[in-house]
């Protein structure tokens, strides 16, 4: 230190680190409580964490603890069941061999005391042991339970062929002795003796027999049923039902037997059986039919007469050509034969199907459907389906003939009534097509309807529309023809006449058969199917399939009246409207406005043709029906827009000229309009765009209808227009060509 | 509503147990039925098919062979687009019929109608009865075309029914065609008539 100054400086620094010490400790002191309140919780926090350190470990411990518990109880567990299954194996091996033992005693004790039953059911139950399984585990076991085993066998095997045989035996006895009671008694045991199938076929056999006996009966009460009896006409019918419903009441009344002792599943081999004295029965009903309504006989005749039609030959004659009338009563049989024994079809086929779906645990879906198969195929092809079938076949053949036969006569004796639009052949011919497809209706047969929906567009399509051609084809008579001309110098006016109402009458007729055509689709539409409800699909598509043949029908009619309009048209309308029309193109139509003014006090033209227009719809109108009516003015406006352009393109017009036709058309227009119920605006669009360019002021005045916001629909094209407008005398034909369009 | 252009009706026939089933069954539904039992009536299929780009729906119907139930059959055949006439090829009186079944088809079918003759199982080669230039020439001589299958095995089943449905695609396509050709023409000559006639 060497001078005071350096003291000084000294000091003060000291000065100003005590300061700075001071400010610190002070900091640090105020910073003293939190501190030791961190160290508190701290402090406590401490001794719970080793709080829960303790309660860890004990709870590992316990966990530790309870696992190997655990590990030990279902060790045990596992023990216990493989001991628990062994004890039921063996409390089972128990019981079979206590079975064994029951059965062995009881079978034998029963056969002594002719209990049957309880002999039947010993076997049963030994039948269902686990004959294998017993012995094989008895190979390890002592001696004498393997003999105990085998001596049981051998007595129980002995024990059930004793009981079989006694089975059959008191089963023959019984059946001789005609003893219901006791044959119903063994047939219930036949199953628990392993005899089931050969149970079911000698009941079967029995009550075959029985259905042989009263269809003996029924048999020969036919045979000898004359004419006298009310019923004669169905005799056949009714003795097929009779059959059928014996049938039906043994398959009835045995049914829960069989279910409840042989089970599910058998109903099909029972019925089976007993279809084969059905089938026996029911052929010799069908033959004794054939015979006795000398089927083969008319069927003959019917193949001669139908080849007669087909190639006619002068030199044949059909004496006995019998009346398709007498065949009414035959053909409603055969229907009836077949819709009983459609009835008896889906009874059978309803009893196997409830017996099948019966079974428990059916294997598969596949087998069962296999099974189903099987059943259709039996059931539709036994012997009394494919004889039905086979008459159905001979049914659709008869009702064919029947109906063409009468159809024709329908159309020989077509016959016009005064007040009526249509001649009596629509409705003779649709009540008999009606009556057929009714009548194949009733036999409930898919092919037979089928069949008979065919032979009905057939018809249709042939004969009957054959009759309104060849009608339509001598045209309508009018006078403009050259060859009806000629024709009706030859003829008087009285029978011209004739042929015109017969003309349009055909039309009506045609117009009328379509519409039955479609009604009689749609009414059968509803009832097949309502009828063929329970049908197979694909069986109610061949049906309608069928049935939508008659749309073609429809159509082939169509066709036909538009043949007859075009007739109409080219015999009758087109020669006089183009007659009418040809008068316009040699009035002058270049006329000047005084000219113009004029003709609304003396018309030239419109007023006679529209007249002239207005006869010819009234001639035809009270002939033709409604909807001819309709189609006849279309026709009518057509033709006359057409022809009418044509007369136009020939005239040479000034603007007066075109404002006339403008004024015409209208009028045109107008008239058409009050006589139809459409518009006839659309058929005159040409027309009505030609009289506007005719009328046109000037060239430039095209524009506004040409290319402008307000522009027309043109149907005219630019040089259609352009044609037109050179029909204007007073336009430049320059100019006209040179017209951008 | 099912969507196709054309629908064609097939009927199949010919004697019993020639395979008329089998060949539908495996062109149908391609399964070849093992003891398949007699038809009686007729069996109805439906089968959807497409030939250059147009759909067509064939109706098939497979009759009885049996002559008891032919009178069902015969009314089929009138609205038959297509005839198929079966035989067996290890079956001679199968083949030998053939002429009586032309008859019949004669009576009831219009000359449009198309037919095929097919000669079926000719899987059977030990068993074959009609050599191939056999069936072949008969059905030259008839106008038919001609065609050996084996449904057991599937060979040639659908060149039947493609072979067929070609020809009445092309028969019905012309007259499609011819159709509309026909009103468009005669539109044209309308109007063109209408101008041109009277200038």
């Amino acid at each position: 230190m060497d001078s005071i100054d350096d003291l000084k400086k000294e000091y003060d620094s000291l000065f100003e680190r005590e300061k700075k010490v001071d400010e610190e400790l002070q900091h640090l002191l105020n910073n003293q409580s939190i501190n030791e309140n961190k160290f508190h919780s701290i402090k406590s926090v401490c001794q719970s964490i080793q709080l829960i350190f303790k309660d860890s470990q004990n709870l590992s411990n316990m966990i530790n603890f309870t696992s190997n518990l655990a590990d030990n109880v279902s060790n045990k567990v596992r023990q216990l069941d493989v001991a628990k299954g062994r004890v039921s194996s063996c409390i089972k091996r128990v019981t079979d061999i206590l079975d064994l033992k029951a059965c062995t005693d009881g079978v034998t004790e029963a056969l002594n005391e002719e209990d049957y039953e309880t002999a039947a059911n010993h076997i049963h139950k030994y039948l269902s042991l686990d004959k294998d399984s017993l012995r094989l585990k008895s190979v390890t076991t002592d001696l004498a339970e393997k003999n105990f085993l085998d001596q049981s066998f051998n007595l129980l095997q002995e024990s059930k062929n004793k009981l079989q045989a006694i089975v059959n035996d008191k089963y023959d006895q019984a059946l001789k002795a005609n003893d219901v009671p006791q044959m119903e008694r063994f047939f219930k045991i036949f199953p628990l003796i392993g005899l089931a199938e050969s149970g079911i076929e000698k009941f079967s056999n029995y009550l075959c027999a029985q259905i042989n006996q009263s269809a003996d009966k029924n048999f020969n009460v036919l045979i000898v049923t004359d004419r006298s009896d009310e019923r004669w006409s169905v005799m056949f019918a009714d003795s097929l039902i009779l059959l059928f419903e014996r049938v039906a009441r043994v398959i009835e009344a045995y049914q829960p037997v069989i279910e409840a002792s042989y089970g599910y599943g058998k109903i099909f081999l029972f019925v089976k059986n007993i279809q084969k004295e059905c089938d026996k029965q029911s052929v010799r009903i069908l033959n004794k039919f054939k015979e006795a309504r000398q089927l083969n006989n008319i069927l003959r005749n019917i193949q001669l007469m139908s080849n007669f039609n087909r190639n006619p030959n002068p030199g044949q004659k059909f004496e006995d050509k019998f009346d398709p009338r007498d065949l009414d009563e035959l053909l409603t049989e055969i229907t009836l034969i077949s819709a009983r024994s459609e009835l008896y079809k889906n009874f059978i086929t309803k009893s196997i199907m409830t017996d099948l779906n019966g079974i428990q645990n059916q294997n598969t879906a596949e087998s069962l459907k296999t099974k189903i198969n099987q059943v259709n195929s039996f059931i539709n092809s036994c012997d009394l389906q494919c004889a039905i079938q086979e008459l159905i076949g001979q049914y659709s053949l008869l009702e064919n003939f029947f109906m063409t036969e009468n159809i024709n006569k329908a159309i020989q004796m077509d016959t016009i009534t005064k007040d009526s639009l249509t001649s009596s052949v629509v409705d003779d011919v649709f009540f008999i097509i009606k009556k057929c497809i009714k009548r194949s209706l009733v036999s409930d047969n898919v092919d037979g309807c089928c069949a008979m929906f065919n032979n009905c567009s057939t018809v249709l399509e042939s004969i009957y529309k054959d009759h309104f051609y060849s009608k339509l084809k001598l045209g309508y008579p009018s006078g403009f023809d050259l060859t009806q001309a000629i024709k009706s110098r030859f003829q008087n006016s009285e029978q011209i006449e004739k042929q015109k109402v017969y003309f349009l009458v055909t039309l009506n007729n045609i117009e009328k058969s379509i519409e039955c055509v479609t009604m009689i689709k749609k009414s059968f539409e509803d009832y097949i199917s309502k009828l063929f409800n329970q049908e197979t699909q694909s069986s109610k598509d061949k049906l309608n399939t069928c049935l939508n043949d008659l749309n073609s029908v429809g159509n082939r009619l169509k066709e036909l009246l538009e043949y007859g309009f075009n007739q109409l048209n080219s015999n009758e309308i087109r020669p006089r409207i183009k007659q009418w029309c040809e008068q316009y193109s040699v009035l002058n139509h270049k006329i000047t406005e005084d000219e113009f003014n004029q003709n609304d006090s003396n018309d030239p033209f419109i007023q006679n043709f529209v007249k002239n227009l207005d006869q010819m719809l009234n001639s035809l109108k009270d002939s033709l029906s409604e909807k001819n009516k309709e189609t006849f003015t279309s026709l009518l406006a057509s033709e006359t827009a057409i022809l009418l352009e044509k007369s136009i393109l020939k005239c040479s017009f000034s603007k007066y000229g075109g404002v006339q036709l403008d004024k015409e058309i209208r009028f045109l227009i107008n008239y058409l309009t009050s006589q139809t119920s459409w518009s006839t605006r659309e058929k005159f669009a040409r027309l009505s765009q030609i009289s506007i360019l005719l009328s046109l002021e000037n060239l430039n005045e095209l524009f506004e209808y040409w290319n402008s916001p307000l522009a027309i629909t043109w149907r005219l094209t630019p040089n259609e227009i352009r044609q037109l407008l050179l029909l204007r005398s007073d336009f430049k034909a320059e100019e006209v060509r040179n017209l951008k369009l | 509503m099912d969507d196709y252009k054309f629908l064609f009706k097939v009927v199949l026939i010919g004697e019993a147990g020639v395979g008329k089933t089998c060949l539908v069954r495996r062109f149908c539904q391609g399964v070849f039925p093992i003891g398949q039992a007699a038809t009686i009536g007729v069996d109805f299929l439906i089968k959807n098919l497409e030939i250059n780009g147009d759909k067509i729906k064939l109706q098939i119907w497979d009759t009885a062979g049996q002559e008891r139930f032919r009178t069902i059959t015969q009314s089929y055949y009138r609205s038959a687009n297509a005839i198929i006439i079966v035989y067996d090829v290890s079956n001679q009186p199968s083949f030998d019929r053939l002429p009586e079944w032309l008859r019949e088809l004669k009576q009831h079918i219009n000359e449009k109608v198309v037919v095929i003759l097919v000669g079926n199982k000719c899987d059977l080669t030990e068993g074959r009865e009609i050599p191939y230039h056999i069936g072949e020439s008969f059905a030259q001589r008839h106008n038919m075309k001609f065609i050996e299958t084996s449904a057991k095995e599937s060979a040639n089943v659908e060149q039947i029914f493609q072979e067929l449905s070609t020809t009445l695609l092309k028969q019905a396509n012309q007259i499609f065609e011819t159709n509309r050709k026909d009103t468009k023409t005669l539109k044209n000559d309308i109007q063109s008539n209408k101008i041109y006639n009277c200038c």
